[in-house]
């Protein structure tokens, strides 16, 4: 592969910006990658998360995945984890839904109340 | 699916739910005909739906008795004429091979194969890839030697993300030209396969 020495670089960058953070992750979003989850967009809703994290230079939340929890129906379905917490679980996040997460539950605070399941 | 890379994607999942480690993708073409082949180091496909993995009532799932995954794959192919064939690799893991003719009107576009190796990695950054392209298995990946420079900073970091989902999209242009040139099917960018 070529252009890792690029790669370097940014790895360097990032160890920079990780040694100046202490505390670890605050947060965890868990999108459902599952056959259903993928087929509904959860593809697009992951890495809206991350384009959204790092365009609000959020750096202390994790994005992960995990498989079908049975409520197809409601995919692509997000479960975000906020340390200190009870978790929230969203349904039919789309790209837009996951903007709107980032936003207003992992910048604000706020629980997204329209997408929220319960 | 939407188009052939979100049948990437879930390929990947199963293989990453199964428990494998690594995955190799090689995409070739000859015509208009694309040719996929995915192996994994998993444990390969159980006795009980090893008989036809494409069945969606034979699965490996628990919790309820249908699997859609690979009868979806297998019907993307056949419906444009092509097959998929699943079967076991020399490690003992799933080797999966699928043809798919993209001149076909029922094909489905190519999309965005970037953002399926990307989304995989950050759902299952464990699940090493390899991934070569062209008749010359020309390397575009290979998760190993991105994660030996990393030293520590996880494959999922969004700036690593970022970098890696340009880079593949550059290596990936013969496998994006070789589909523009398609009659029906035109090209790596959902929306340009529309056919309304």
């Amino acid at each position: 592969m070529k252009s890792l020495d690029d790669l370097r670089g940014i790895r360097d960058e990032v160890k920079k910006s990780l040694a100046m953070r202490a505390g670890g992750q605050r947060a965890k979003i868990v999108v459902g990658m599952g056959t259903c989850g993928i087929a509904a967009g959860a593809r697009e809703t992951m890495l809206a998360f991350v384009e959204a994290l790092n365009a609000a230079a959020v750096t202390d939340v994790a994005v992960t995945a995990t498989g079908c929890a049975g409520f197809c129906d409601q995919e692509p379905l997000v479960d975000v984890e906020v340390r200190g917490e009870p978790p929230v679980r969203y349904g039919r996040v789309t790209a837009e839904g996951a903007r709107r997460i980032v936003q207003q539950h992992i910048v604000a605070g706020k629980v997204v109340e329209g997408l929220a399941l319960g | 699916m939407k188009d052939l890379s979100h049948h990437l994607l879930d390929i990947l999942e199963n293989s990453a739910a199964a428990g494998a480690t690594a995955a190799s993708i090689h995409a070739s073409w000859r015509g208009t005909w694309l040719d996929l082949e995915i192996s994994d180091n998993g444990p390969g496909f159980p006795a009980r739906v090893r008989h036809d993995p494409t069945d969606p009532f034979a699965t490996t799932r628990t919790d309820r008795p249908i699997g859609l995954g690979l009868a979806l794959l297998r019907a993307t192919a056949e419906k444009t004429g092509g097959r998929l064939e699943p079967g076991t690799g020399p490690s003992g893991g799933v080797l999966l091979r699928a043809s798919v003719n993209l001149g076909h009107p029922d094909a489905q576009p190519l999309g965005e194969v970037e953002d399926a190796l990307c989304a995989a990695m950050l759902s299952w950054p464990a699940l090493d890839l390899e991934v070569c392209i062209g008749p010359d298995r020309r390397e575009v990946l290979d998760t190993r030697a991105v994660k030996g420079q990393l030293d520590g900073v996880e494959i999922g970091n969004p700036r690593v993300q970022g970098f890696l989902r340009r880079l593949l999209r550059s290596e990936l242009a013969p496998l994006y030209d070789w589909a523009a040139a398609i009659p029906w099917n035109g090209s790596g960018s959902p929306g340009k396969g529309c056919r309304t």
